[in-house]
């Protein structure tokens, strides 16, 4: 179901920072910690009010002191999708001085970038605001534009008119208004050969400017708006032909999306049970429909483990089992990441915070702890490693989080044994003292052992504004929030103390669209 | 009648010491009583000063003492005095609870709201006028309260929350628990200011986030000392190799074992009064209050056996 056509283009972007550049590199540091790490959700340690509002305050600093630098940020790799949306809404929503051409092209990466759900899940903010995600509304020519152009621009208009038909209705009202979207409902539920010229020029105006394929377009208006357009001459679009023949005979609807099919057995088919539902809808399941479904243990459908990704099948492993093919998929996974992850070093320590906060919050249990088990095997791929265990129960590759934090006397055992860089796996919160973590390197680097010291949190503190530190000195604190993101990490590591070097490198990496096509990322 | 905290710490272990800042947590461990549920109760108020507690479960639950609920709703917050048994699936009106956010109208719409536990200081007055029935009773407490920590509003314990929330947020982050953990020792500054025994770890889990965040967290943020208590032993290695820095580590660990042994030991000698009266029954269990010289509370017996405790600096 991906379907990424944005090709990457590392354009040679001019920037020049405005102002104070200490500032504005630590402005930019915590917007990574942020846009990396953070979810708008609730962890172990914040609520989601709280780490939302610190969330959105990084963003809002960045976006004050330099527009550009935000914009072009928002597109490196390993920036949430959480992050993208609301990078979406800043852009939209606040007027600034940023090359509209640019800011055009950024937009139309971060929404290409943004699965389906998010995209349709932004667009109605956009219309109403969303309190609870931090979306305020915002109704600009800019903000209409990329909604039609998005929606109506899309290859998988069809799909997404009968999975997102509501929302893709509110969506267009927002871009077009509530009088225009009368207008053109009452339009397409005429042929287009009675129209008057008005009206062709009304459709022209709100529905085929935008559209990559015209008929297809205005059949999923159509549809969207339940505007019953009359019988045309051609074939119909197979997808909207399904929906509406499974309301008299579900088998007909097996190319329909399950979420879609369930909603027309639950209105239609009362008496279908599940089961059967997921029977038809076999081949069509997305990926997580399958990982779901087995959880559920309902219908033996296959569930191919290589589809998803680490910190999935960690978090899926957590709940029902670790089994020989999630295992294989998972050191397959890891070994492919660290071929791509240049780290530098022969000898690598891995220190792996197992304690009790690493089981994260209840909204997103277990996720720290998947992401650093995740992080943990692509490290072990990318060198020798030795890694050390901080905390936890163990069965072999699981580690279930328990217990308190000390971290010292691990990072003693992993420079005995003589590694060229340590790598620490942490939410940043230590208790067996708080502080012991940092006195001992403190008393390493007074020996003159110079080793480097990473430090990869995967969790978001509010009251940090970012990332939480173990040591304010002797270690680079990196966010990371998956195994793909860990170059980014590593790299902002390396370059950690040149603050001027490391944002044109992170300038270089932001990548644009070639074209201005959107399309987006189904998934 | 007294009791010491030794027969409250009768059949616990003890998980090493958590530290951070000024405050420090050694962990009690020790085997589930399962006759008790967690407080996780449907509450709302009928009137000023009224609190409904349902309990949603199949077991009797303890309702701890300072037990408050600070609702989103334009309500006014509201907190119980003493603790009390809820029987398992049934509704109980606490009709002399408090008033805990004076400038604030409104009744609590009947829900699973998030337990709160008062700051130990207001705790330990409220339990004092646990009798009183007045719903304004710890008004006067609480404005003091606040002004101790420059805090100059009405008496709206949301103040204070709202205003040390980043402090108090990060005490729960902070303090991880352990296997099996059933209560905690509680330092704050060096000094023991509260011990906690609860039926379960279950139970334990449930109370840990009001108590570590608003109970103890009040007294941690109220210490103006800033260098770390003398319970927290620096790491002062002058090593010259990574052979004599593990030692010097584990050497440090000995000597904090050794300095949590001490602590637990001086507060197994604290004797407390018990009250002539149980404040409540169910069964064959009792609510007492008890009261020494630096630590009180409510206990919660079975014959000798002690299935509950808090106790906050008196």
């Amino acid at each position: 179901m991906t379907d990424v056509m944005v090709t990457d283009v590392r354009a040679p972007l001019a920037w020049v920072p405005k102002g104070d550049v200490p500032a504005l590199a630590s402005a930019a540091l915590a917007f990574l910690d942020t846009a990396s790490t953070a979810f708008g959700r609730a962890t172990a340690y914040n609520d989601r009010q709280t780490a939302q509002d610190a969330e959105l305050a990084v963003h809002d600093a960045l976006l004050s002191q330099d527009r550009h630098l935000y914009a072009l940020l928002l597109t490196l790799p390993g920036v949430t999708d959480r992050a993208r949306q609301v990078g979406v809404k800043n852009l939209l929503g606040v007027r600034g001085e940023l090359d509209l051409e640019l800011e055009r092209q950024v937009l139309a990466r971060l929404v290409a970038e943004l699965p389906a759900t998010r995209v349709f899940k932004l667009f109605v903010a956009l219309r109403a605001g969303d309190d609870k995600a931090g979306i305020h509304r915002a109704n600009n020519a800019r903000t209409r534009k990329l909604i039609l152009r998005v929606i109506l621009g899309s290859p998988k208009l069809e799909l997404w008119a009968v999975k997102y038909r509501t929302k893709m209705a509110e969506s267009l009202t927002h871009a077009w208004g509530v009088r225009t979207t009368s207008i053109v409902r009452a339009i397409l539920t005429r042929g287009s050969d009675r129209w008057t010229s008005k009206e062709q020029a009304i459709v022209r105006k709100a529905i085929d400017r935008f559209a990559r394929d015209v008929e297809t377009a205005r059949a999923c208006v159509a549809f969207a708006l339940r505007a019953s357009p009359p019988r045309t001459r051609g074939a119909p679009l197979r997808l909207l032909a399904a929906y509406e023949s499974a309301k008299t005979d579900l088998s007909l609807g097996k190319r329909l999306p399950l979420e879609v099919l369930e909603g027309i057995r639950s209105t239609f088919h009362k008496d279908v049970k599940s089961a059967t539902l997921i029977e038809l809808t076999r081949d069509t399941m997305t990926a997580a429909q399958r990982m779901s479904v087995q959880r559920r243990a309902e219908v033996d459908v296959r569930m191919d483990p290589t589809e998803y990704d680490a910190v999935r099948l960690y978090l899926y492993a957590f709940e029902m089992g670790m089994s020989r093919e999630i295992l294989d998929a998972l050191m397959e996974k890891a070994k492919k990441a660290a071929s791509a992850l240049r780290l530098g070093y022969a000898r690598i320590g891995v220190l792996l915070d197992a304690s009790a906060s690493m089981a994260g919050s209840r909204e997103q249990a277990l996720r720290p702890m998947a992401t650093a088990l995740a992080i943990r095997d692509v490290l072990a791929h990318a060198a020798d490693a030795t890694i050390v265990r901080c905390g936890g129960d163990t069965d072999g590759v699981l580690v279930r989080p328990s217990g308190a934090t000390s971290l010292a006397e691990g990072l003693v055992e992993l420079l005995a044994a003589g590694v060229d860089a340590v790598f620490v796996l942490s939410d940043g919160y230590e208790n067996r003292p708080a502080g012991r973590f940092a006195e001992v390197v403190a008393a390493i680097r007074n020996m003159g052992l110079h080793t480097p010291i990473f430090h990869l949190n995967p969790v978001f503190a509010a009251e940090a504004g970012g990332v939480r530190s173990l040591a304010s000195e002797g270690v680079a604190t990196l966010p990371v929030r998956a195994p793909e993101a860990l170059g980014l990490a590593v790299d902002r590591g390396l370059r950690e103390a040149e603050p001027r070097r490391g944002l044109d490198a992170l300038v270089g990496l932001a990548r644009l669209p070639e074209s201005t096509v959107s399309h987006v990322v189904d998934r | 009648m007294s009791l010491t905290v030794e027969n409250i710490l009768r059949g616990t272990g003890l998980g090493p010491m958590q530290s951070v800042g000024q405050m420090q947590v050694i962990p009690l461990t020790g085997d589930d009583d399962a006759t008790y549920a967690p407080p996780e109760l449907e509450v709302g108020t009928h009137g000023y000063g009224s609190v409904l507690l349902r309990n949603t479960h199949d077991k009797p639950t303890i309702v701890p003492y300072g037990a408050g609920w600070v609702v989103k709703q334009a309500a006014q917050d509201h907190a119980i005095a003493s603790s009390a048994f809820v029987e398992p699936g049934a509704e109980r009106i606490v009709g002399n609870a408090m008033c805990i956010q004076q400038t604030q109208p409104g009744l609590i719409k009947r829900a699973k709201h998030a337990l709160t536990i008062l700051p130990a200081r207001l705790r330990a007055k409220a339990l004092a006028i646990r009798n009183v029935d007045q719903y304004s009773k710890l008004w006067e407490h609480i404005t003091a309260f606040n002004k101790e920590l420059g805090i100059e509003s009405a008496a709206n314990l949301v103040t204070f929350l709202t205003q040390f929330q980043k402090q108090l947020d990060e005490f729960v982050a902070e303090f991880e628990l352990v296997p099996r953990q059933i209560g905690a020792i509680v330092l704050v500054s060096g000094e023991v200011v509260g011990i906690e025994r609860a039926p379960s770890a279950a139970y334990f889990a449930a109370t840990w986030e009001p108590l570590v965040r608003v109970c103890y967290g009040s007294l941690a943020v109220a210490s103006k000392r800033s260098d770390p208590p003398r319970t927290r032993l620096p790491f002062l290695a002058l090593a010259k190799g990574l052979d004599a820095l593990r030692a010097a580590l584990e050497d440090l660990r000995v000597r904090e074992d050794q300095l949590t042994r001490e602590i637990v030991d001086f507060a197994r000698s604290l004797r407390m009064k018990r009250a002539d009266q149980a404040d409540d029954t169910l069964g064959d269990a009792q609510l007492w209050t008890v009261a020494g010289s630096t630590l009180g509370g409510q206990v919660v017996t079975r014959g000798d056996a002690v299935s509950y405790a808090s106790l906050v600096l008196a």
